[in-house]
């Protein structure tokens, strides 16, 4: 007696069908796994069993074998454990025969009493299946909305193997769900706290809303409690709007790393992703026996900021170099290399030196000229170079918290010019494989980022008085896209390139130069 | 001859008093090369001070290490080095060794050069701590600059903060010239970061040392080094220093020889003017500007003609062709240092107005920015 049943398995953030082939025939009493399973999937075994019986169902005593097809690939996962179950019970012949198993697809891992508990990476199986026009899927209940978010599929939410079982025998049919793109979760979300609520630092607000329409990297140098932290922690609320195939992409690589609940279905806004300076290299680009995505990809589209930027170790900070450049992160293992992708906008946060006065009050600080510079040596060179803004921060007077003469703006302004030069960058970049001014290649460069006589004129005048360095040219430029963008403007003006030299603080005013 | 001097130097356990005194007895280095170990271990004892009885003992060291053969070869080797690198030797005896610092106690007996020393140059020594504030480095180079257009040499140390202000400050002025004395051989520039530096002052002036070219720059050498600054120099200038600074070893050492000693006010909450603040309530001279030293030297007479050469700097550079926004913006910089949120709070200007009125100043040269983006008038 033999069944077929398909299943779904994901590596990386891509899934693919499995085919769960089951034998029983006479002899001694054995229930064999075979097909490069990994300890839970040989764990299925006790679970499945048990889930059988304790479901009120019988448990063939035969020589049982059941095959993972294709048997060359590494399976892994406790999500099989419902399809090797209907298996067996379709080869047992348990579950009508004549009903075409073949529409369907399983996943789902069982508990010893019958229920079916909820498992990761729902999303990318469920649209590996659409792919392949099987658009039949039995979910565990606990994984129904975020199987929801993929549209044109029947989803069989099940919470018991004997509720499948009664299905399929056509004795009691479970309500079908249709996948609709979970179009009314997509609401505005109200943050609890705004731009406006910092104070001074126009510098810094400014670059951060340029960064957020160009989805380009920054740093931000400044003392102890001059308002960093604070102000990355609002940058989520200026970030331009998220459309439905980047929520995909970012939900999938949530579901794969377990962190999708039916509280949280889907990841519905920008990320904004934190590690701690103590994170290891695996925790933030991924790693693992199995790889998972690391910080780097769950902030993908949406925002890496990395708190106390040179305390992290060099290693960390150097394993971001790649992931920056490509947009992806790609993780080798003897048996399989897998690659998630990895675009975040990185934002970095540091203090100007070891007692952090450096900026401030330099009477006052106690550190010698050559631990100023080592302090910032920790952040290595081409990782610096790779910041497309610096802003320098300096901590606030009482005059300047309590000012009235300065025009605060409140998040939903900034994040309306954001949206709209985000657009418009969309719209220009159509069909190049890139969505904003921070991917632009140097060959776009000259195609995009025309300057104007004027435009020029000042430019050369800088790099000469600024002694600025060549990569300094291409991010300046990007930036001044940026900034002309966010004004509406199609050619970049002098003001947007006057603009646009401030923010390479570093090179300017001296910081990581000699002292 | 020079190989002698350079055997001199290399001898441990022999100090600049002693061989001055050895040369003396044995009428040149050459003659103590040729010298028997006996001759040299009576040389020696005659050169053992009252109440320094406790020397006697080592006698016998020091003359194995005269007679020591392998210091002989070393010599020779450095020698060639020496001579390959254009490094010059200047003894005691040369005519261009400088006068005042000849006459110092523990002058010392060569001088190894890269660039050009004169004999009477009239030198200031500028010194201050290597953590400077944006006050003292702006301080060090404006006095530096303005002495230097009165005709004056400075002299420092080449070490980081203040000292490279002074020099810069020196060799902003066309025809400004400076010595830097080192704390290290002339192989080993240190700090390394100021290597262009060295170049350019070996052109403009000197950079000196006592210590052989290979010599490391060894904590125990820059104390040592600072009575050749104020050594040489007619007045000292501490610009900036802390407590515990090097820089007062400086003045202490300028004190000793009989050196003016200046020093520049500072905030008396910053530790960094604390070491200053502290010497001018001992008696140090008090300076604000170059005027102030050059006033200590003038002859009544000579009132204003001698130092006529002195360029008046003028503090607010004429303001041409500024509209009116960047106008406001160069007058709030110039009554005191700012930072745009302070500026926009004054000015009641945008942040992208204001963003493109200071960068005009700045590529103008008008004003400039420090680490942490505070703006303040170019000096």
């Amino acid at each position: 007696m033999f069944s077929l049943i398909k299943s779904c398995g994901f590596e990386g953030v891509n899934g693919y069908i499995i085919e769960i082939e089951t034998d029983i025939k006479g002899g001694i009493p054995t229930f064999d796994i075979v097909g490069l399973g990994d300890m839970a999937v040989r764990e299925a075994k006790e679970r499945v069993r048990a889930a059988i019986r304790n479901s009120g169902l019988d448990f063939p005593t035969r020589h049982i074998v059941v095959n993972m097809a294709p048997a060359g690939v590494r399976k892994e996962g406790p999500m099989f454990d419902l399809p090797i179950a209907i298996g067996i019970l379709s080869a047992w012949g348990q579950i009508n025969r004549e009903y075409i198993l073949d529409d369907y697809i399983f996943v789902g891992e069982l508990s010893l009493d019958g229920r079916v508990r909820p498992v990761k990476g729902i999303l990318p199986m469920i649209l590996s299946a659409r792919e392949q026009n099987i658009t039949k899927l039995v979910v565990p209940k606990d994984n129904l909305r975020e199987a929801c978010l993929v549209e044109d599929v029947d989803i069989y939410p099940v919470e018991t193997l004997s509720e499948i079982v009664l299905h399929l025998n056509e004795v009691r049919e479970i309500q079908v769900i249709r996948g609709d793109r979970c179009n009314r979760y997509f609401q505005d979300h109200d943050y609890l706290f705004d731009f406006a609520e910092v104070k001074g630092q126009l510098k810094a607000k400014r670059a951060l809303e340029i960064a957020a329409a160009g989805a380009h990297n920054c740093m931000m140098v400044g003392s102890p409690g001059s308002g960093k932290t604070m102000l990355a922690k609002r940058l989520c609320t200026i970030l331009p709007d998220i459309s439905y195939e980047e929520c995909v992409e970012i939900t999938k690589i949530y579901s794969i790393a377990g962190l999708i609940n039916n509280e949280m279905p889907f990841i519905n806004s920008r990320p904004f992703r934190s590690p701690h300076h103590t994170s290891t290299t695996a925790s933030v680009v991924g790693g693992g026996r199995y790889p998972k995505p690391g910080e780097v990809s769950l902030a993908h589209y949406g925002v890496l900021f990395l708190d106390e930027a040179p305390e992290f170790k060099k290693e960390v900070l150097d394993s971001l170099r790649q992931p920056i450049e490509d947009g992806k992160v790609t993780i080798s293992r003897a048996i399989s290399s897998v690659t998630f992708p990895a675009k975040p906008m990185i934002v970095m946060a540091a203090n100007p030196c070891n007692c952090g006065k450096y900026f401030d009050d330099d009477t006052l600080c106690t550190c010698t000229p050559h631990e100023v510079r080592t302090y910032f040596r920790r952040i290595s060179k081409p990782l610096l170079d790779r910041m497309d803004l610096q802003v320098e921060i300096l901590s606030l007077e009482y005059d300047e918290i309590n000012c009235k003469n300065v025009n605060v703006e409140k998040s939903e302004v900034i994040k309306k010019r954001v949206n709209k030069a985000r657009k418009i960058q969309n719209d220009r970049y159509k069909g190049n494989g890139i969505f904003s001014n921070s991917e632009l290649y140097p060959a776009m460069l000259e195609k995009y980022c025309k300057l104007t006589q004027d435009g020029e004129d000042i430019l050369r005048r800088s790099f000469e008085k600024f002694k600025l360095s060549a990569r300094a040219h291409d991010k300046i430029l990007k930036v001044a896209r940026t900034i002309a963008d966010l004004e509406g403007s199609e050619s970049i003006e002098c003001s947007h390139i006057t603009e646009s030299i401030q923010y390479r603080s570093f090179e300017k005013n001296r910081i990581l130069r000699e002292i | 001859m020079e190989l002698y001097w350079i055997w001199l130097s290399l001898l441990k356990g022999i100090g600049p008093i002693r061989q001055h005194a050895l040369t003396e007895i044995a009428r040149g280095p050459e003659s103590l090369w040729h010298a028997s170990r006996k001759t040299i271990e009576r040389y020696l004892k005659k050169t053992v001070f009252t109440g320094e009885d406790a020397i006697h003992k080592s006698i016998p060291n020091m003359a194995d290490e005269i007679c020591s053969i392998e210091n002989r070869e070393k010599a020779k080797v450095i020698l060639e080095d020496v001579k390959s690198k254009n490094i010059k030797l200047v003894t005691q005896d040369d005519d261009n060794f400088p006068v005042l610092l000849k006459n110092i106690a523990s002058a010392p007996m060569v001088l190894f050069v890269k660039g050009e020393l004169t004999k009477d140059d009239f030198c200031i020594g500028i010194v201050g701590t290597r953590s400077g504030s944006e006050y003292g480095r702006r301080v060090a180079f404006e006095i530096a600059k303005d002495l230097a257009a009165a005709g004056v040499t400075i002299v420092s140390g080449m070490a980081e903060g203040i000292d490279t202000q002074a020099h810069k400050g020196c060799l902003a002025y066309e025809e400004g010239k400076t010595i830097a004395v080192l704390g290290s051989g002339l192989n080993k520039i240190y700090p390394y970061s100021n290597r262009f530096l060295f170049q350019e002052i070996a052109q403009r002036g000197a950079v000196i040392t006592e210590y052989l070219p290979n010599v490391s720059p060894l904590k125990e050498n820059f104390p040592c080094r600072n009575r050749i600054i104020s050594g040489m120099c007619k007045g000292l200038v501490v610009v900036e220093s802390a407590e515990t600074g090097g820089s007062l070893i400086t003045a202490k050492a300028a004190n000793d020889q009989g050196r003016d000693v200046f020093a520049v006010p500072g905030n008396i909450y910053s530790i960094k003017s604390r070491g200053t603040n502290s010497l001018l309530k001992d008696g140090a001279i008090l300076v604000r500007n170059a005027e102030d030293i050059l006033n200590e030297y003038r002859e009544k007479d000579q009132k204003e003609e001698m130092f006529t050469q002195m360029v008046q700097r003028k503090l607010i550079k004429e303001v041409v062709n500024l509209s009116k926004n960047v106008g406001d913006v160069y007058k709030q910089i110039l009554a005191a240092s700012t930072n745009i949120d302070e500026l926009a709070m004054r000015t009641g200007l945008s942040y992208v107005e204001l963003a493109n009125a200071v960068f005009e100043l700045e590529l103008r040269g008008l004003i400039s920015a420090s680490p942490g983006g505070r703006y303040h008038p170019q000096y």
